[in-house]
Parts: C-alpha cells; structure tokens; sequence
C-alpha cells in the first residue's frame, strides 16, 4: 500500500461505514456560548481582583501587562491560536512510496528515508557539530538530560534524510538543531543543507520564504560575492523567529534558522543570538556547504 | 442571533461533519471525534471575531483539531477517561472478517503521530509543507513519519487486502 493507495482506501472505507446523523448547531452554539461567558467571568473576576489590591495600595497604577479586563473578543492570545495559513502553503512534493528508498551502508534498501548509519548519516552528525561550533559567547548549546519532560524537545538532534531522485542523482538532507541556552532561557539554532541536484528555488527570497512553506518579509543581504535570503519576521508561522538562505555555485542550499524558544517547558530567550549579518554570514559559511 | 453566531453556526453546520470524519479517522471512535469538534470549534468560536481572514477557518480548526488529539494522547487522557474501552494505541488483531474494519484497526494501531500525518496527507490532502506547520514540525519530519506510518499499515494489514489495494 502507497500513500495514493491509502487515499483511495480511506475514502472508500468512509464512503462504506455508518456515518452518526449530523451534529446539532444548536447545541454546539450553546456550548460554545457557555465557554466565552465562563471566561469572560473568568477576566472580571480577575479584574475586581486587581482592583482590590489597586485600592488596597498593593498595586501600582501602571502595570504593564496587567490584568486583562476588557471583553474576551480582544483579550490577549498565543501563538497557539494564529491561524495556519494554508493558502501559502507549497503544492504537494512528496513522494512517499513511489521511489525506492537508497541502499544502505550494510548494502541493502533503507527502511525509509532516514538514514540510519554510513555516510549520510555521518554528515548530518558533523553539521550538528558545526552548529555547536558557531555558538556565540554568552551562549551553550546544552545536551538533553534526563528528567526532562516526554513532549519536550530534543536540545540536540540530528538527522539525514533522502529527498528524491533527480535525473539518477540522489538528493539529500541534512538537518541538525541545538539549544542555545543563555542562563535559564533556551532558544534553538537549525541548518538544514540540501545536497546538489535539488529543485529549490534560486532566487534568494524565494528559496528563504519556501523554507518549511514558511512565509515571512524577506529582504536580501549581500555577504561578500553571495545574495542570501534573509525572512527577519515570518507572517504566519512561529515555527522560527528568523532564517536566512543561500544556494552555493554547486547548487547545494543551506538554510539557517533561529528562534527565541525552544519548546513551551523552558523559557525563551529575551534577544535572538544572531544578527541578520550574522545569520545570512552562517549561511554562506563553508562549515554547513556539505555534499 | 447576532451576526457572528449566524455566522458561527453558518459555518459549523457546513463543516462540522468533514472535521468529526477526520477526528473520526484520528481517534477510531466517533464519540471521542464528536468531543474532538466540539473542542475545536469552542475555541474557534472564542477567537470568531479575531480570525478576519475566514478563507483560513478550515486550517485553523483542523490544527486545535489534531493538535488536541495528539495532546490528549501525550497525557494518556484517552487511558485515563476511557477505561474499559478498546485502547486503539495499542496493535488490534484485524479479527474481523470485513475489510473495512481491518483497514480502519489497522489505522487506529498506527502510533498516533505517524496516524496524523497519515490523515492530514492522504484524506485531508493537504502537502508536506502544510502539514509540517499544522504540526509545528519540519516537512523532513513529516516525510518520515508518513513513510513510517505507511510501513507499520503494511505490516499490520493481512496480505490479501495489501493486494486487493
């Protein structure tokens, strides 16, 4: 079974089953009225709450980033509740089943993309080196400990992984991620390198906002001969804060990202390590220009 | 009713039923699924007058969707809650003589993330790079986990319906 095999299954076991009769508008409007009156007591009582300490003289007359008291349509929210924007997205590129996946070191068919030793592998473990070669001072790039919670994010990973096959030439990447640590605050730095014979994009702003179907306001930076492509605030994604792109004269793509977090169980850091500069310099830098 | 429940409603009852498929398809259990969408079309309903651009409510509800799904999962809420039940984590034996439900066992033993991928590639449609940011993960990531996911549907599905497909 392929992915194109499993779409047309799923449909058809869909089309097949017994499907429950529709569900009540009614109901749900009910329900989801019930949830904003809750939080709507929920401000107001944290609003009386901050103005009893205001009278009490407990609280200063400008509290920046006091409680919010305001009708619940304007309170503040995260990033978990930004749309995704799926219009920007890339089409489909993925090619799952249908090319056979590259021998492995032990001379056999890997069991899927990732490459679980040889070669390959060995590179994406040297770009997650080079990574922690680039820290800057002030910074750490610390390793995982034990004790750390099970959906949190690895502070060190590295992985190789097989893209597709253009013209007989297997194309590759690399993907490595650190923690950069700064005190108790943890952000994260990520390069991913495509080998050559990829079909990204060439022109620099459309190579960097096509990272990760990310969009965001690029602007272009020359360092020395080379044009990267630098996304300083993405739009719709807060996946990175920041990234920058370059396509080498072989054809080989280093993208360089950094984010202020790392995940949601430690806290972010206050400023990013990297200046665009620095960023777009990371890019173009001959320690991530891997084959 | 004030317009932005008009519209609320207008939309819920256009799309509610494609998004408790999918749950459906996610979780194997059409009650869970019909929590699953109430879940998220709450928080949709909370956030209606912030959400101007409504061409995105599809992607936005599919993301509180699956993210609460794979959520609930990472804090073994579904073994908590639903004690007695058939625990679709855990590999079921295609015992049943309808194809159907074989396919639909076999998906429910897929581990959940590798199943979301499935879902959001293969019924959803939607492309790597679309579901990499619903999930807030890399599309290499979501390459692998659809490549492993359709592995694991391989070995977990007798011979003869791998041939039929």
């Amino acid at each position: 079974m392929n992915g194109n095999e499993l779409r047309a299954a799923l449909r058809g076991e869909m089309a097949a089953g017994h499907t429950p009769p529709p569900l009540s508008t009614a109901a749900m409007l009910g329900v989801a009225r019930q949830a904003r009156a809750r939080r709507r007591t929920v401000w107001a009582c944290a609003g009386s709450a901050a103005a009893v300490l205001a009278l009490a003289g407990v609280a200063t007359a400008n509290t920046p980033g006091g409680v919010y008291s305001g009708p619940a349509d304007n309170a503040p929210v995260g990033p978990s509740t930004k749309p995704a924007d799926s219009a920007s997205a890339a089409a489909p590129t993925s090619k799952d089943s249908a090319t056979p996946w590259p021998t492995g070191p032990d001379g056999r068919p890997q069991e899927d993309r990732t490459a679980q030793a040889g070669s390959r592998y060995d590179q994406g473990v040297r770009l997650l080196s080079e990574i922690v070669s680039v820290v800057p001072a002030g910074y750490t790039a610390p390793e995982d400990a034990t004790g750390r919670p099970a959906d949190a994010m690895p502070r060190r990973s590295h992985q190789a992984q097989f893209e597709e096959r253009v013209d007989g030439v297997d194309v590759w990447s690399y993907m490595s991620s650190a923690a950069l640590a700064q005190g108790e605050r943890t952000g994260r730095l990520l390069v991913e390198t495509h080998t050559a014979g990829n079909q990204l994009p060439s022109e620099p702003c459309a190579l960097a906002r096509g990272f990760w179907g990310m969009q965001g306001e690029c602007q272009v930076v020359t360092v020395g001969a080379a044009q990267v492509g630098v996304v300083a605030r993405p739009t719709v994604d807060d996946r990175f804060d920041q990234w920058a792109a370059y396509r080498h004269p072989d054809g080989v793509v280093v993208f360089v990202a950094q984010g202020r977090r790392l995940d949601a169980n430690e806290p972010a850091l206050i400023t990013l390590p990297f200046s665009l500069r620095e960023l777009a310099g990371l890019a173009v830098d001959e320690r991530f220009h891997l084959e | 009713m004030a317009d932005r429940d008009a519209a609320f409603a207008e939309y819920f009852a256009a799309r509610s039923d494609a998004m408790r498929a999918t749950a459906y398809l996610l979780c194997g259990d059409w009650h869970r699924a019909e929590d699953l969408v109430q879940t998220a079309f709450t928080k949709l309903y909370l956030v209606w007058n912030r959400v101007s651009r409504h061409e995105v409510l599809d992607s936005y509800v599919r993301q509180i969707l699956v993210r609460t799904f794979l959520d609930e999962r990472r804090r073994g809420w579904w073994r908590r809650e639903r004690v007695g039940r058939t625990d679709t984590d855990r590999p079921t034996p295609p015992h049943s003589p309808e194809n159907r439900l074989v396919m639909l066992q076999a998906l429910a033993a897929v581990p959940p993330r590798q199943r979301a991928v499935l879902i959001l590639r293969y019924w959803e449609d939607l492309s790597v790079e679309e579901s990499a940011a619903l999930l807030g993960c890399s599309p290499g990531t979501v390459k692998s986990q659809a490549a492993r996911g359709l592995d694991t549907l391989r070995a977990l599905l007798p011979l003869s319906h791998n041939e039929i497909q």
